[in-house]
This record gives structure tokens, C-alpha cells and sequence, in this order.
């Protein structure tokens, strides 16, 4: 199963976090790994979760999405926390506030991929 | 040095070594060793790698620390004078000579000592837009007025009598939940510890010279007048000393918020310095962006004091000076 699936989130939006696809394609490597769907209908049948079905097929959604493995994903997420609080409100439509995290988020993803050359980790 | 002189120094040094080691271990080696992380990229995991002064150049282009020093000091602008007006007022109540007294000093101290998580617990309660205690005190006599008002309109005629009646309907404002409502929520509760404060206050005041007061009851002076000539002046170390312990405790504001307001919601109106300082450190992993953080609100500190300081000189009335 899949650490983390997230949903309503319209694939442009984020591109400059998923742009590295890397991440990614890492964390659909590894929900296909231990594929819920290659299992028998015993398998739902006998689970103890009544709602395990819903959660196979949650990640083969359309607006499913692993989480990337990217060291800046706490202050993205704080990010998004924030422009929702501000969607909520009424003060930012969807569109201006996404494009206010991208905006925040883009000198931060360059700041750390500089940092991560600093250390010889890329 | 004598044998017996080494001897007592290498004792004394031995009670007091376990104040030296706490205060090498856990004060002075992490002061030191912040100033060194702020210029690295610290992940706390990771080696501490050296990067010049990123750190500070990151800070000056990130839009969310601009905002935690603008929430931070609107706070502390509003919070300071309400808290040290409030301190004061309680003071010289208390001071007055009235049957009972140690209970109301008791009474009024206790706030004080509730700790601030529970506060924070008890004011989220307290401040609920929908079932809060303090709106459902304040909408009955909002809805008094807004019908004082409706009535007033319909009298002067000038709005037709049908539609007077949902024209004006005054509620409780969403304490927690309106970005406008929230730092003026935090104000309120921040009343709730003026307790050490007021303390102080009243110690002072108690110190005030009886021959003054007499001497300007002699002289005529109202009661005002003693507390702005007499009483004010002999209590100003206590005041400056008090505002600049505020000045330190505002900009420094974290638990009450961190618990009450998640996030810095709504919409990060409630952001303060120390919470973004402590997701850098503990959230995000950046000790030396934290550290980079914690070394500019000491400067922002030190300069607000000796401003402090400086513009007090002349105000400020030492008896022993």
C-alpha cells in the first residue's frame, strides 16, 4: 500500500514539485510492488477491514498521487495548509492561492537542490 | 596561593560544579554552537556543512518570515500596553486599603500561576464563535443594541419599517476563526498573565514614600494628580523594568498559539516568530536556518531594549540616583 495518497489535486498545479519525476515514478515503483489489486477475492473477502477494498483502489484513482520523496515536502504541505486556510476564508481564489505556494515554493525547491549540490548529494 | 586557599577554591568549585556543568552543557555550548550553525545547512541528522551567510540572505527573501515579524510585532503592539495598563490598574486597586484585601490579591494572582497549555485549552473553549462562554455573553447585548439601532433607523425614517428588521444584527465576532479577530483574541488571553506583572507593581507601590503622598495632600492635589506626580514618577524603574520584560515576552510569544491556532491559522494571521523558528528547527529540519532565526530575534531584542532604555532616561526616576 501507498505511505500517502493525496486527491483533488489537478496534476499543472504541481508540476514543479512533481517535475522531478524521479520521486514519483519511485513511489508508483513501489505501490506496484505490493500491487492490493493482484490479490485474491478471498483476500477482501476475509479481511478484517470492511473498507479495505476502498482503500486498494484509492491509489489507482485519477487524482492519486505519491508523495515525492523531497526533503522540503513539511514546508510545501505547511504551504498548501495555508492557502487552503486562505481559500476557506474567501481572501484568495483556488487559482491565486496555489499560484502564491508556487511562488513561494520555487525559490525554496531551488534553494534546496543548491544546498543538496553544496553537500555532494546530487 | 596558599595549600589552604587551593584547597577551599578547588572545593568551592566542586559544590558548585554541577551549576558549571549545566550551565556549560545545556546554556553556554549551545549558544555558541548556534552562532556556528547558523552559517551552515544543519539538518541535525546530518554533519553541519558550512554556507556563509545563505542562511541570512534565504531569510531576507522569505516572504513567511516577513509575515511572523509583522504578526509578531503587531502583537506585541498590541499586547504590551493592554497587558501593562491592565497590570497597573489591577495594582493600585489592589493597593487600596479595603476589608479583605489578601483574598482579592489571591483572587486576582491565581490566573497567573494556571499553565499555559491548560490556558490555551480553557481560552479555545472560552472564545468559540458558535459556543463559546464569552459570545454568548456578548450576543444578547449585541442584539440589544442592534435593535436600539434598528428602532432609531425606523424612528428617523429613514429606511421603510419591513425592512428594518434583519437590517442591522450585531453578533459575537469568530474569535478564532477570522484572521481580524484572532490577534486581538490572543490579546484578551494574554490578560490572563498579568498576574507576575501586577506582583510587581505592587511591591513598588507599596514602596511609594508615605511623606510624598502626604506632602502633596498638603499641597491640594486630587487624587489623579498624586497618582500622575507622586506615585507614577517613584514607580518608573518597576514600569520600565516591566515593559521591557514585555517587550521580551511578546516577541517571544509560542505555546498559547502554537496550541490554540495550529499552523498560524486562520490564514497564518497567527504566525508568530517562534512558531516559524521552531518548524524550521523541529518540522522542517533546518537547525541552521532556526539558528540563523533565534540569533536575529536576539539583535531584534537587544535593540528594542536599549532603545528602551535610552528613551526612558529621562523619564525614569531612580530614588537612590
Amino acid at each position: 500500500m501507498p505511505v500517502v495518497v493525496l486527491e483533488g489535486l489537478e496534476s499543472g498545479d504541481f508540476s514543479f514539485i512533481t517535475g522531478a519525476e524521479a520521486p514519483v515514478a519511485r513511489g508508483k515503483q513501489a505501490v506496484a510492488a505490493e500491487d492490493p489489486q493482484n490479490v485474491s477475492p478471498e483476500f477482501y473477502a476475509k479481511h478484517p477491514n470492511p473498507f479495505i477494498k476502498l482503500f486498494a483502489d484509492l491509489p489507482y484513482g485519477k487524482n492519486a498521487y505519491a508523495v515525492p520523496k523531497i526533503g522540503i515536502w513539511p514546508e510545501y504541505t505547511s504551504e498548501i495548509d495555508a492557502a487552503f486556510s486562505k481559500i476557506m476564508l474567501e481572501e484568495k481564489t483556488p487559482q491565486e492561492a496555489l499560484d502564491d505556494v508556487a511562488h513561494r515554493m520555487q525559490p525554496k525547491l531551488e534553494q534546496y537542490e543548491h544546498r543538496l549540490q553544496a553537500r555532494g548529494e546530487k | 596561593m596558599t595549600l589552604i586557599t587551593r584547597q577551599q577554591a578547588r572545593a568551592g568549585f566542586a559544590f558548585a560544579s554541577p551549576w558549571l556543568v549545566g550551565f556549560c552543557v545545556f546554556l553556554a555550548y549551545p549558544v555558541l554552537a548556534s552562532i556556528y550553525f547558523s552559517f551552515c545547512d544543519y539538518s541535525v541528522l546530518k554533519a553541519p556543512v558550512f554556507i556563509g551567510a545563505d542562511n541570512y540572505k534565504e531569510l531576507w527573501g522569505d516572504e513567511v518570515f516577513w509575515t511572523a515579524i509583522k504578526n509578531t510585532l503587531v502583537y506585541a503592539a498590541m499586547a504590551l500596553p493592554t497587558g501593562m495598563l491592565t497590570a497597573l490598574i489591577l495594582a493600585m486597586l489592589l493597593n487600596a486599603k479595603v476589608k479583605g484585601m489578601p483574598f482579592f490579591r489571591t483572587i486576582f494572582f491565581i490566573p497567573a500561576l494556571v499553565p499555559q497549555v491548560s490556558l490555551a485549552v480553557l481560552w479555545l473553549w472560552i472564545l468559540n464563535g458558535e459556543h463559546g462562554i464569552l459570545n454568548n455573553l456578548l450576543n444578547p447585548i449585541l442584539h440589544g443594541v442592534s435593535r436600539v439601532g434598528n428602532l432609531g433607523v425606523t424612528v428617523l425614517n429613514l429606511v421603510p419599517f419591513h425592512h428594518t428588521y434583519d437590517m442591522l444584527d450585531l453578533q459575537g465576532p469568530n474569535w478564532l476563526g477570522s484572521p481580524a479577530w484572532s490577534k486581538p483574541s490572543m490579546v484578551v488571553l494574554g490578560v490572563w498573565g498579568v498576574g507576575n506583572a501586577m506582583l510587581i507593581y505592587l511591591a513598588s507601590l507599596q514602596d511609594v514614600p508615605t511623606e510624598l503622598v502626604e506632602a502633596a495632600d498638603l499641597d491640594g492635589a486630587s487624587s489623579w494628580q498624586k497618582t500622575l506626580n507622586v506615585t507614577i514618577p517613584m514607580i518608573s524603574p518597576v514600569i520600565l523594568f516591566n515593559m521591557i520584560m514585555g517587550i521580551i515576552g511578546t516577541l517571544q510569544v509560542f505555546t498559547v498559539p502554537y496550541i490554540m491556532f495550529p499552523n498560524g491559522d486562520p490564514a497564518r494571521s497567527t504566525y508568530f516568530y517562534t512558531e516559524y523558528l521552531y518548524d524550521n528547527a523541529f518540522k522542517y529540519h533546518r537547525m541552521g536556518y532556526a539558528s540563523a532565526m533565534g540569533w536575529i530575534l536576539f539583535v531584534m531584542i537587544l535593540i528594542l531594549t536599549f532603545v528602551s532604555i535610552r528613551f526612558s532616561e529621562r523619564h525614569v526616576h531612580y530614588q537612590g540616583g
